[in-house]
């Protein structure tokens, strides 16, 4: 299991990311303010802490440079978004910035990413029928291989990490395309449906009517 | 070109210029007046060889009237027998000075020399310009000599004959030659003497211009922090006092600039990050009830806390619209009872002060206030709201008005946690928030005290805070007394 701690001192955000961060399956502890994460940061392993700047007692800063020998992995989650902040942030040693508000996808992705850098994700994802190895980018069902192409993996890997999260067409497009959904486009459906048809997933991946897509399975 | 060299030329252009002038008319004039002597001299030795000739002449016209019949004699003058009696006549005289004979010449009516004593060859240019009777004189130059050349006519025999003299005045024209010579290397002389002086002057009075300069550069540059430059009495230290007055009233002004750029910039960071909490929250739990499958009770507990949350930036836009408007609005003030005043404020403190058990005082002295009631009743209920939020258990606040001897002074005092002292002066800070959970739980913007102190200033008003931590808070407002209907 992997530890994350959030500190955040506005109780509604800080239940916001732990509600989103359990569901996607870590195991999350809060702490509302810096003196109290400097205690559970002693006390405990931590894979991952999300950290907020502006905290009382004891700021995000303050905070990074008390974690940085301990070598976890820390992302900054505020309201600061000037250039100046981020690379503040990153150059105190963050390994990576996202700005409030931000979308709950982007939360997943950048904590899904950052550990991954870290190695410490499984290298084997394996879901309903399926195991994903995240390195070699291989895809299999048993001893089958699926082959997928670039952008239908990324779509797979898309629909793992946001389970049971319906998925807005346009988040979709942009997640994989990286650009600005013009809307109205066929690709993401086509590629969906490509999809689904290649993983035999159809009752896994069901089209929400008018929105877009959900990866439902059982957590 | 450079002020030196600006200096430099003008002073010794308008100095040798005026020397030079000087020199030249002195010079002038002696040379003058030492000619006009030398003049008379010659004119005097004219005279007097003209007179020695005229009486030997006279001598031998009778000599040789006696010896012959008159008629005869007359007739028997031949111009050439005249010359030569002259010549034989000439040979007798020797007119000595103490420079010797003067020399002289003799010529005919028809202007040819007869005698001359001196081996100089002249024209005869002067003779022929002479009238009867009259006498002339030029000054001629002669194989590098000069000479005065004097003339008169002399009637002998019944012809016209001239007597030129000459002198040599040579020496005249050298003194002023050597004069003109020493004037010369006396010219030379100030160039040098006169650079000399003047780098030094032109140093002396250049060096504060280039401290000026130097930090006027300085300055143009960005350094704001200069030392004062010395100040003179002449007109550069005028220049250098209004350069001290104006680097020192730039440096006040950029430090104010840098500290309401600081506060701006402050005021921006904390403002973003007051609409950013809440629409973090409103978007993330939008997100959730939009992409999720939720039950009802987290349908309920999201969308209340997006409701919340929108409250919160109602609130915060509000206080926002507030004091903006405090900020931009002229008002009004007005005569108002102190008793009148604080029975509105107690009106509507006094039951949520009852609802939490706080003993309330209030203890007002009669004035007549000059002030916008609504705004100052603003202040008092933010202050007292404060206090009260400030009190555990077993409260009490006084609320008092004073007058004093150039205004009136109110005062709310509380016995509750108190303020830390680092924290007094951040407290009138937008968006500053001593404790936040507490603050945001109870629907606190940050903007309160801001709010106040803008008031304040509006009412041209002090306050002050003074807080022991754990014993309490107490903030005086001092209202200066002001003339009625003063439009502030």
């Amino acid at each position: 299991m992997i530890n994350i701690l959030i500190v955040e001192d506005e109780k509604n955000i800080s239940d916001l990311i732990k509600i989103n961060l359990m569901e996607a399956g870590y195991h999350c502890v809060c702490a509302y303010d810096g003196k109290q994460a400097a205690d559970l940061i002693e006390q405990n392993n931590w894979d991952l802490i999300l950290l907020d700047i502006m905290l009382p007692k004891i700021n995000g800063y303050e905070l990074i440079e008390y974690i940085k020998p301990l070598d976890i992995s820390v992302i900054f989650i505020t309201a600061k978004a000037s250039v100046t902040d981020i690379v503040k942030g990153l150059k105190l040693g963050a390994d990576d910035y996202l700005t409030k508000p931000f979308e709950i996808i982007e939360l997943l992705a950048r904590v899904e990413s950052v550990l991954r850098r870290d190695k410490k994700n499984n290298r084997i994802l394996e879901v309903a029928d399926i195991s994903i190895d995240t390195f070699s980018r291989l895809v299999k069902r048993g001893e089958d291989t699926i082959t997928l192409t670039l952008k239908e993996y990324e779509l797979l890997l898309l629909f793992i990490r946001s389970k049971n999260i319906a998925l807005f067409r346009e988040q979709i497009y942009e997640k994989i395309w990286g650009d600005d959904y013009m809307g109205d486009s066929r690709t993401v459906d086509l590629h969906v449906q490509r999809l689904r048809k290649k993983m035999g997933w159809e009752k896994y991946i069901t089209a929400v009517y008018k929105i877009g897509y959900r990866f439902e399975v059982k957590p | 070109m450079k002020l030196f060299w600006k200096f430099f030329f003008s002073t010794s252009i308008i100095s040798l210029f005026m020397f030079g002038l000087g020199s030249s008319i002195m010079i002038n004039t002696l040379f003058q007046s030492s000619l006009k002597q030398e003049i008379n001299y010659s004119f005097n030795e004219n005279d007097i060889l003209q007179t020695a000739l005229n009486n030997e002449l006279t001598r031998i016209y009778q000599n040789s009237n006696t010896s012959n019949t008159g008629k005869e004699a007359v007739s028997s003058f031949t111009s050439e027998s005249a010359d030569n009696l002259i010549i034989n006549a000439l040979t007798q005289i020797a007119i000595s000075t103490s420079n010797g004979s003067i020399p002289f010449q003799i010529s005919n009516s028809n202007y040819i020399t007869v005698y001359t004593t001196s081996s100089l060859n002249y024209d005869n240019k002067l003779i022929k310009l002479l009238d009867n009777g009259t006498r002339a004189y030029e000054v001629t130059s002669l194989d590098n000599r000069y000479y005065i050349r004097v003339a008169c006519p002399i009637l002998f025999a019944g012809e016209n004959y001239y007597l030129e003299t000459y002198k040599d005045i040579t020496a005249l024209f050298q003194i002023r030659e050597n004069q003109f010579q020493i004037f010369f290397y006396s010219v030379i002389g100030i160039i040098g003497f006169s650079f000399i002086l003047i780098f030094f002057v032109a140093y002396w009075l250049t060096k504060p211009l280039k401290e000026l300069a130097n930090s006027a550069i300085r300055i143009s540059k960005g350094d704001y922090d200069l030392p004062v430059l010395q100040e003179g009495y002449d007109e550069i230290g005028l220049l250098t006092r209004a350069f001290n007055q104006m680097s020192t009233s730039l440096r006040q002004t950029m430090t104010e600039l840098e500290a309401s750029a600081l506060r701006q910039e402050n005021f921006i960071a904390s403002f973003a990050h007051e609409l950013k909490t809440p629409m973090t929250s409103i978007i993330g739990y939008a997100d959730m009830l939009r992409s999720k499958k939720v039950s009802q009770e987290q349908l309920i507990l999201y969308s209340n806390n997006i409701f919340k949350e929108g409250k919160r930036l109602e609130a915060l836009s509000f206080k926002l619209m507030e004091l903006i408007v405090l900020k931009k609005h002229e008002f009004q003030m007005r005569t108002v009872s102190a008793s009148h005043f604080f029975e509105t404020v107690q009106s509507v403190i006094t039951p949520i002060l009852k609802r939490d058990k706080i003993e309330f005082i209030t203890k007002v002295a009669e004035m007549n206030l000059q002030l916008e009631p609504d705004l100052m009743k603003t202040v008092c209920l933010n202050l007292l709201d404060n206090a009260r939020k400030s009190i555990d258990v077993n409260g009490r606040i006084h609320f008092l008005g004073n007058v004093e001897k150039d205004g009136y002074c109110i005062t709310i005092a509380d016995n509750g946690k108190g303020i830390e002292s680092d924290e007094i002066s951040k407290i009138t800070e937008a968006f500053y928030m001593s404790d936040k959970s507490r603050s945001r739980a109870t629907g606190s913007v940050g903007l309160g005290l801001t709010i106040c102190s803008q008031i304040i200033e509006i009412h041209h008003a002090k306050m002050l805070i003074e807080s022991v931590p754990g014993k309490g808070t107490c903030i005086y407002i001092h209202l200066k007394e002001s003339k009625p209907n003063e439009n502030i």
